[in-house]
């Protein structure tokens, strides 16, 4: 009993709060809450990530999902395509010449979706901040980002903390918010190709 | 790397501008007129060629920019280097694709990176840089895309101690 009501409280207490702020009645926060639960446990426990490995981490992202650390059994798979994809993994350094690529795969991929930082490189530049002029400082400037995950490279360990975080907000989520992310669409990042 | 003195038809026709460096490989100064010439007599004519290009790449002296170019003969061990000193207003070399295919892309850097005219080349897009990128990114005096909305450097991460004591983050 005391498991039941603790997983409970992680869940419901955020949605409740949520509801109350909205002021829904209560048989609909009631509906929306259970239907909350099924819908992001689904979400949650298959969080299918387009694995965008660019250097470094990418190894370390590659170990997570290797037998040591194993990342099937959260449900996560590596999709090659960001149209199957849930979530976007960045792992490793983001050049100029890479950014326009990145922005196109994240807007291919479909909603919900969400994005991983991993790697002090697509956090904020990394090692790279100071000096180098041809590395985008974050991946933050491109695409909104969800999980940052500092390391360099971040263990698994890190990784696994930051998907479980990752689970976390899903949890958090609900149907009643805007299913859209405000104000992101193409183009927002202000990169206008030559020609077009 | 040569280990044996400089071979006479070397010898004879640079005489004094060939000398042999540190490491054991030969060094040949030409002006810039010249340079296609003997890039062609040493990679072509001279029998046996130099017919492995290693690399060519650019330097800058802050007056001048250099061009070098590593040639090698990988079955006899021998390996020369030709230097050649050019303007810093108009740098422009003659392609040697014709003479090495592999010269393509060591061109393409020296072009985007210190802007060094390379005349004649089948291909001269970017190698490594993005098209439209603006400066040359390995002159000492290029200047930092610092109004970039990507790839500029900002107060947050340069000083963040007082950029967190003006912006005080709330719990």
């Amino acid at each position: 009993m005391d498991l039941i009501k603790s997983l409970k409280s992680l869940t419901e207490e955020p949605l409740r709060r949520a509801a109350r702020e909205r002021k829904d009645s209560p048989l609909a926060v009631r509906f929306i809450s259970i239907v909350d639960k099924v819908v992001n446990t689904g979400k949650a426990c298959s969080v299918w990530p387009v694995q965008f490995g660019l250097a470094c981490c990418a190894i370390e992202m590659i170990a997570t999902a290797a037998a040591r650390y194993d990342l099937d059994r959260f449900g996560i798979i590596m999709r090659p395509s960001p149209r199957q994809s849930d979530c976007m993994i960045v792992a490793g350094t983001v050049t100029a010449k890479m950014a326009p690529v990145l922005e196109r795969l994240y807007h291919q991929m479909p909603e919900p979706k969400w994005v991983i930082a991993l790697g002090n490189c697509a956090v904020s530049g990394g090692r790279f901040y100071q000096d180098a002029y041809s590395v985008v400082k974050g991946v933050d400037r491109i695409i909104p980002v969800d999980i940052y995950i500092p390391g360099c490279p971040p263990r698994p360990e890190s990784l696994l903390d930051g998907l479980l975080k990752l689970h976390d907000k899903i949890r958090g989520e609900s149907i009643a918010d805007d299913p859209v992310r405000e104000g992101i669409r193409p183009g927002m990042s202000g990169y206008e190709p030559a020609g077009e | 790397m040569s280990d044996d003195a400089i071979p006479t038809d070397l010898a004879e026709r640079f005489a004094d501008g060939i000398t042999t460096a540190a490491d054991g490989a030969w060094e040949i100064a030409v002006s810039a007129e010249q340079l296609r010439e003997t890039l062609a007599f040493l990679g072509a004519d001279r029998q046996p060629a130099f017919d492995y290009l290693v690399d060519i790449f650019a330097v800058d002296y802050g007056e001048q920019f250099e061009v070098v170019y590593h040639l090698s003969r990988p079955r006899t061990h021998e390996m020369v280097r030709v230097c050649s000193r050019l303007s810093r207003q108009k740098p422009s070399v003659q392609t040697v694709t014709d003479i090495w295919a592999g010269a393509s892309w060591p061109e393409r850097e020296m072009m985007e990176m210190y802007g060094v005219a390379v005349e004649g080349h089948p291909d001269p897009r970017n190698l490594l840089l993005p098209e439209g990128w603006k400066g040359y990114p390995l002159r000492k005096d290029y200047e930092y895309p610092d109004d970039h909305p990507w790839l500029s450097r900002d107060e947050l991460h340069d000083k963040p101690g007082e950029y967190l004591k003006q912006h005080p983050v709330e719990e």
